[in-house]
């Protein structure tokens, strides 16, 4: 009697294994999208003069938004910032003979950036359509072997996010 | 039939309205590609009255210093945006043009050049199954001391290859140890 209910067990057991549970069964699908759009930015104005300055001396474009970058496009982006050299300057992190300073801030120049001739986050989001003032500061060199005026060209570089 | 022109008319209206007036643009910011190699595209808008030229350039993101949201530089990322991506190790795997010339808009249409990008990746097992990214920067000429530029990611994912199964050599001293005995037979 006992091998019996043994054996009873055993095949209960194996049936319980091999007959599937067709209950409650889920299905799902993955369904994905990949947004696109268009990345385009602009500047407003184009050109700023700072006019006369002495050697050591440092200007600004004020405090209260000299220029405007907007973002054109249909995607957000990250704008980064950089600057050239000119004909005789080269750009540096602090005043020599021969070297500039450019600085950018989008608030107080305490919280301002040092450019640098590679791309460097600026502005670390603008949406669609919306726009952002900043201000550029120029800091001139300690001293430098001409007096001929000197280009600076700052570029303003979209990053999609 | 006087509702449905009116409804045409203001679907109408409401897509002018949310397209942004701009001057260069580009399709795609971003784009992933699988394989070693490939051929892809950017599309450059032109909805300016004048001929753009722009320049071409690749770089790489670890060249750009990345701040966090914080406003500090996140070393961390190394100037890179996608963390699980790294810099591409050779820029002649990637063959694009230096400049090119997108004409004037025409009328009121905006002008469409396609920036062709051929990507040719060595296939070598250690390039295989990486992330790489790389930026192609658009830097129309232009005469102004404040310029832009726009950079297209590129997302570079090469497949992983298959290796030979390496055999241990007491398994191969095994298999070889009847063929040494027949040989001293």
């Amino acid at each position: 009697m006992k091998e019996k209910i043994v054996a009873l067990a055993i095949c209960l057991a194996i049936a319980g294994v091999a007959i599937p549970a067709y209950a409650s069964e889920t299905a799902t699908i993955t369904v994905t999208v990949t947004p696109t759009g268009t990345l385009s930015i602009s500047v407003t104005p184009t050109t700023y003069d700072f006019g006369n300055l002495a050697y050591g001396s440092e200007a600004n474009t004020g405090t209260t938004g000299y220029f405007t970058v907007s973002n054109d496009g249909t995607l957000a982006c990250k704008v980064q910032i950089y600057a050239s050299n000119t004909a005789n300057w080269t750009l540096g992190s602090s005043p020599g003979y021969n070297i500039f300073v450019v600085n950018a801030t989008t608030s107080t120049w305490a919280s301002a950036i040092t450019l640098t001739t590679t791309a460097q986050d600026f502005i670390t989001s603008l949406n669609p359509g919306s726009s952002q003032t900043f201000d550029i500061g120029l800091k001139m060199p300690t001293s430098g072997d001409t007096t001929a005026q000197q280009s600076i060209i700052v570029t303003l570089q979209a990053v999609a996010i | 039939m006087k509702l449905a022109f009116a409804s045409a008319a203001l679907i109408f209206l409401m897509l002018l309205s949310s397209v942004n007036a701009f001057d260069v643009a580009i399709f795609p910011a971003k784009q992933g590609i699988s394989g070693w190699k490939a051929e892809c595209f950017i599309e450059i808008y032109n909805n300016s009255t004048k001929d753009i030229v722009c320049k071409i350039r690749i770089e790489n993101p670890s060249s750009h210093t990345r701040y966090n949201e914080s406003g500090i530089f996140d070393t961390a990322t190394n100037g890179r945006d996608m963390k699980e991506f790294e810099d591409l190790p050779d820029f002649s795997w990637i063959k694009v043009p230096k400049k090119i010339i997108i004409p004037a808009k025409n009328g009121s249409n905006y002008t469409v050049s396609r920036l062709p990008i051929k990507i040719d990746i060595p296939q070598r097992s250690k390039y295989a199954g990486k992330k790489y990214e790389v930026l192609i920067v658009i830097a129309p000429e232009t005469n102004n001391t404040i310029k832009t530029t726009l950079a297209s990611r590129l997302l570079i994912e090469t497949p992983e290859m298959k290796r030979m199964p390496s055999l241990p050599f007491p398994f191969l001293f095994l298999l070889l140890l009847p063929l040494l005995r027949r040989s001293r037979k």
